[in-house]
């Protein structure tokens, strides 16, 4: 690799479109204030089916797509991983590309899955009396944050660049097997008792109407998937410079023999 | 209900614009370094 590539890191300047940062930001605020107007949730007999006179179930139209952006997260890291491993004996900024990538949407798909996590305990809070029960698919969240973790405890735990490269892609697939039993098949197991009530029931068969499924498809679930891609970006850039500084930071350490030599 | 939209809303409307000016500020700091790397 040149000095130059080193310099402009792996994503080369690339920037996330002001469109899309103000649709990002349009759709939220019509997510948000669309969320408030919707009507209560009732059940058959016109009662309210959830705490707060049915208001209670507007949280899942935030706790779902955070979830979902975890998920998302840990599939998009997957994918740079198998990326990186195809390409990394190629060694250039393509490769390293992979690898911030993968880095990236696994740090992104923290920040989500702990937004998840801790809506969900609201919402079990207001719904189920109490903040956090071991829940099936409370237990499994917490085993995909501790996945999540471990990537970016092992990612700083290894100096050399192509060897901590290597190692997180390869942790990256052995971990997405775990990940994806913990949230696709567990909670779904016959045997397994869950107050969650099966497959997504916020979304599939729960009795959200169609006004409901216009909102969390309509307009916050474009959104966040929005700000999961500009936050990706995002981190890619600070890479960028990181990688740049990282390049002055060794030249302005190098004494004058030392290049001369 | 719809008064207590004004504290997501303005929560929202505060993070978007500390992004945008996250966003200025590395693409700043991008321009820099590839300046530094052009002389």
């Amino acid at each position: 690799m040149t000095s130059g590539e080193a310099m402009r890191g792996p994503t080369g300047g690339r920037t996330f479109p002001v469109l899309l940062q103000a649709a990002v930001g349009a759709l939220m605020l019509a997510g948000i204030v669309a969320a408030f107007a919707a009507e209560p949730v009732r059940n058959a007999a016109g009662l309210p089916a959830f705490t707060m006179g049915g208001h209670g179930a507007k949280i899942v139209f935030f706790h779902v797509p955070c979830a979902w952006l975890a998920v998302l997260a840990y599939l998009v890291g997957a994918i740079e991983a198998v990326r990186y491993l195809s390409t990394c004996r190629r060694a250039g900024r393509r490769a390293q590309a992979h690898d911030e990538r993968c880095a990236a949407a696994m740090e992104v798909g923290l920040v989500f899955g702990v937004l998840a996590t801790i809506t969900g305990s609201v919402f079990s809070h207001n719904e189920w009396g109490m903040y956090w029960s071991w829940d099936p698919r409370q237990t499994s969240i917490v085993v995909v944050l501790l996945l999540f973790a471990a990537y970016l405890v092992l990612r700083g735990a290894i100096e050399d660049p192509m060897m901590r490269a290597r190692i997180s892609a390869a942790y990256t697939l052995v971990a997405v097997v775990p990940a994806m039993f913990m949230i696709w098949v567990l909670p779904r197991l016959p045997q397994i008792v869950t107050l969650h009530g099966g497959a997504n029931q916020a979304v599939v068969g729960g009795g959200l109407g169609p006004g409901y499924r216009l909102v969390m498809y309509g307009l916050l679930l474009p959104a966040f998937v929005g700000l999961f891609a500009w936050l990706i970006d995002l981190r890619m850039r600070v890479a960028t410079v990181e990688a740049g500084n990282e390049d002055e930071v060794v030249l302005g350490g190098m004494r004058v023999g030392e290049v001369s030599r | 209900m719809m008064s207590l939209a004004v504290v997501p809303v303005v929560v929202w409307v505060g993070l978007f614009l500390y992004l945008v000016a996250l966003d200025r500020r590395v693409a700043r700091a991008q321009s820099h370094v590839r300046r530094e790397d052009d002389l």
